[in-house]
Formats: C-alpha cells, sequence, structure tokens
C-alpha cells in the first residue's frame, strides 16, 4: 500500500469521525463475527423478521456489504463475516466504528480462534473503559451442542477475554431457532430456552447510558486518529527533506565552483588595482 | 675736467657690467633646452608605460575571457542533469575587465530562479545566488530538466498533502479538545 493510498484511507477515516453525529439517541447495535457464525440469522430474530428475512443468511458467504435496520429504539446493523477477504475486513471494521454496542457472534465449535481476538482486541482498545459493558459475547447456534458442552465453552470464550485481553464481557449462549420456532409456534418453553429475550432485555438496558459511550468511543476513535496523522504527517516531512536534500546535494559542485569563481573573479580585480 | 683714472675705471665698469649680462643670457638659453629635453622624456616614458600597460590589459583581458569562456563548460557540465544551459553565441562570456576593475555586464530582465519560481522551499540561498551571478557573467538560456522538474513537483505535490493533512488533524484536534473538556458520565 503506498504512501498516498494509505493517507486518502487516513482522510477517509477522518470524514467520518467528524461526521459521526454523537448526539443520536438511538443505540447502534453492530453484529460482528467470523463468516456463517450465525449473525444475520441472529439480527432477522432481533428485529423481529422471523418469517421472512430482512438480513439474507446462508452457509454460504452472503453478506459483503453493511445492512442497517432501524426499530424504535435500536439502529441494528449487519457487518461481512470477517477473514474471508481483506475488503469484508475492512468493511467490518468500518462498522465496528460506528457501533455503539457489538454483538460478537461466536459459533461453538469450540474457543475463540486466534483471528477472533486479534479482532477482538481491536474492539476493545476502542470501546476504552466500556468495552465490558458495551462489548457483548454471543454464543449462537447453541442447540447444536450440549448444554454442558455450551456451558464449557462459554466458561472457556469468558477465560481467553480475562486472561488474554483483559476485560470481562457478559456471554450469551442463544438459539435462534429456538426462538424462531418458539415464536411461529408460539412456545414460550421455546423462546425461553433459546435465551434471546435475555439478551433483549440486557440491550434495553444499555440504552439509558448511551451518550456516554459514544463519546467515549468518538474521544478514542479522534485520539487515535490524531496519532496516525501525526505519523502520517512525519513521514511526509521525512519525504520532503529528503527530496530537499537530493536537491542541495545535486548542486553542492556547483556551488562550490561558484565560490572558486568567484574568489578567481575578485583576484583579478585585487591584480588590477595592485 | 675728469680724471683719466675715473673714466677707465667707468669704462671698466660698464664693460664688466656688459659681460656679466651677456654670461647670463648663455646660462638661460642653456637650462631651457634642458627642461625641454627632460620633458620629452618625461612624456616618452609616460607613453611607453601606458603602451606597456594598455599590452599588459589586452592580455591579461585575453587571459580573463579565455578563462571565463573555458569555465563556460564546465558549468555547463556541472548544471547538465538539473538545468540545461543553452549558451547564447560562442563567445558567451560577458564577465568584462575594465581598468577600474571586472564588471559582469550581462543584464538579465527576469532571472531563471524566479521566472520558475524556484523560491526558498525548493533551492537554497546559496544556490540561487550563484545561478543569478551565473547568469550575470555568462549570456545563457537556463531550463529546468526532467529530473528537476519531477523533484519540484514531488516536492509541491508533498507540501499539498501535508496541508491537507494538517486542515483534518486541526478538525480532529478542536473535537479532542471539546470532548475532554466534558467529562464523562460513568
Amino acid at each position: 500500500m503506498n504512501k498516498t493510498h494509505s493517507n486518502s484511507e487516513l482522510i477517509k477515516k477522518a470524514e467520518g469521525i467528524l461526521g459521526n453525529d454523537i448526539t443520536e439517541q438511538k443505540p447502534t447495535v453492530v453484529v460482528w463475527g467470523l463468516m456463517n457464525a450465525g449473525k444475520s440469522h441472529l439480527l432477522n430474530m432481533l428485529t423481529n423478521h422471523i418469517e421472512t428475512e430482512y438480513f439474507r443468511t446462508n452457509d454460504i458467504r452472503e453478506t459483503s456489504e453493511i445492512k442497517n435496520f432501524e426499530t424504535e429504539e435500536f439502529i441494528f446493523m449487519d457487518t461481512p463475516g470477517v477473514d474471508a477477504n481483506y475488503n469484508d475486513d475492512q468493511l467490518a471494521m468500518s462498522g465496528a466504528e460506528k457501533a455503539d454496542i457489538i454483538l460478537f457472534v461466536h459459533q461453538p465449535q469450540g474457543e475463540l480462534e486466534k483471528i477472533e481476538i486479534d479482532y477482538l482486541r481491536k474492539i476493545k482498545k476502542s470501546f476504552g473503559q466500556y468495552a465490558d459493558k458495551y462489548i457483548i459475547m454471543v454464543l449462537s447456534k447453541s442447540d447444536t451442542e450440549s448444554a454442558d458442552n455450551i456451558e464449557l465453552i462459554k466458561k472457556r470464550i469468558l477465560a481467553q477475554c480475562h486472561e488474554t485481553l483483559g476485560f470481562t464481557p457478559r456471554c450469551y449462549a442463544i438459539s435462534g431457532s429456538r426462538f424462531q420456532a418458539g415464536v411461529t409456534q408460539n412456545q414460550s418453553g421455546l423462546i425461553r430456552v433459546s435465551h434471546l429475550t435475555e439478551l433483549i432485555k440486557h440491550l434495553e438496558s444499555l440504552k439509558i447510558d448511551i451518550s456516554s459511550i459514544k463519546r467515549e468511543r468518538q474521544l478514542i476513535a479522534v485520539k487515535e486518529a490524531i496519532k496516525e496523522f501525526m505519523q502520517a504527517e512525519r513521514a511526509l516531512q521525512e519525504k520532503k527533506m529528503e527530496t530537499e536534500r537530493n536537491i542541495r546535494e545535486a548542486f553542492k559542485t556547483f556551488n562550490r565552483t561558484m565560490t572558486e569563481f568567484r574568489h578567481w573573479m575578485q583576484n583579478n580585480n585585487t591584480n588590477l588595482k595592485g | 675736467m675728469a680724471l683719466p683714472w675715473l673714466i677707465g675705471a667707468a669704462v671698466l665698469g660698464v664693460g664688466a657690467l656688459i659681460a656679466a649680462v651677456a654670461n647670463d643670457d648663455e646660462s638661460s638659453s642653456h637650462d631651457s633646452s634642458s627642461d625641454e629635453e627632460r620633458r620629452r622624456r618625461k612624456q616618452a616614458e609616460h607613453e611607453r608605460r601606458e603602451r606597456e600597460k594598455e599590452e599588459e590589459m589586452a592580455f591579461l583581458r585575453m587571459a580573463f575571457n579565455q578563462e571565463g569562456s573555458k569555465r563556460s563548460h564546465d558549468f555547463q557540465k556541472l548544471l547538465s542533469e538539473w538545468i540545461t544551459v543553452n549558451y547564447r553565441g560562442t563567445s558567451p562570456f560577458r564577465a568584462v575587465l575594465l581598468n577600474t576593475g571586472v564588471q559582469a555586464r550581462h543584464s538579465v530582465d527576469r532571472h531563471f530562479v524566479d521566472s520558475c519560481e524556484l523560491g526558498d522551499d525548493v533551492l537554497n540561498t546559496e544556490t540561487r545566488e550563484n545561478l543569478n551571478f551565473f547568469e550575470t557573467c555568462y549570456e545563457a538560456d537556463l531550463a529546468m530538466t526532467e529530473r528537476f522538474y519531477k523533484a519540484v513537483d514531488i516536492l509541491m505535490d508533498l507540501q499539498e498533502q501535508k496541508a491537507v493533512l494538517r486542515h483534518y488533524h486541526e478538525q480532529l484536534e478542536l473535537i479532542s479538545y471539546q470532548l475532554s473538556r466534558h467529562p464523562l458520565s460513568h
């Protein structure tokens, strides 16, 4: 990536930050995770798209852009699954930058993968002191494993967050399928064991203090961007100085010869007057 | 009746007086011709010296011109990578030796560094002064080479980029200041 390109990215980032309206009272909930983690399905359930999908789901890569759905209380945002390709990763990161609440979705095939930890680290940093509260781990498809296994995975994930990343988020093991079946078949038991309602309640509780996280995230993003701008400006300054040095160097011999030339003229002058 | 001895003395006196006057005339005529001779000699000496001086000056001028012309090639070569120097005519060296001293005689309407807008941000003062002086000593057309244009373009581009970054940086600093002024509630 060349400097000009990286500077245009930086400018784009700054424009994003500068255009960010932190007075907006509705929290933005961004769903984030690896490809096929169950993000879109979770969003469909959270936005009450039980029978008809709004966020497209499939076993293959379906989401390649950021898609929003606004309810009365929240703005829900779907992001492409990370680790599919560079553009998707960038898009997912830019989505995360807009988030007030992150639902980090992990499907229960085991503990957090390295790439998930790496991304979590970045996101956590951008949430500052509010990371514990506003980053929520979601163990999706909990119906695909036994309850004991789900419990083990949940513990392991939280231990990873604590030991590796130094934060203690909440973790919800949910089942979108149970929730969907519960709603369509009107079975409250299924809805209850889906644990989705607990997640919804928790989201609602977070609405109260949303302006603090908006401001905190904005401040962190601004400070981070200032650092990057300073670095970029320094790099440009160094390049400028190097070019100036090259030009100066190129005329060094000419200047030396001109000094000698002036002396020669001066000597002729002195000889005449002498 | 006058005394004979007195008459004799008077005659002798007049004779002596005449002789003295005659002697003076002779000596004066002799001095005058010697001055003339001296003046002529002096004049001749002066003319000889002047001639020698002129010859010497002519020699010095010739040597000066030769050296100046010889150096023109050195300058052309030295500048070639960054500035193309096209001399006008076969004797472009325009500095002259006068009795009063050396004079750079080529008047330049607009110096190369000014017409190409090569300010302090591109060339340092020493180089700009040297290029100006070079133009007053040599009758030549100076032009920037492709390489020089490229370097200047890079410099201008970097300056523009820096200004753009600075603009955003300042806006971010302002927001940071505003956000920091309001303590966050927990």
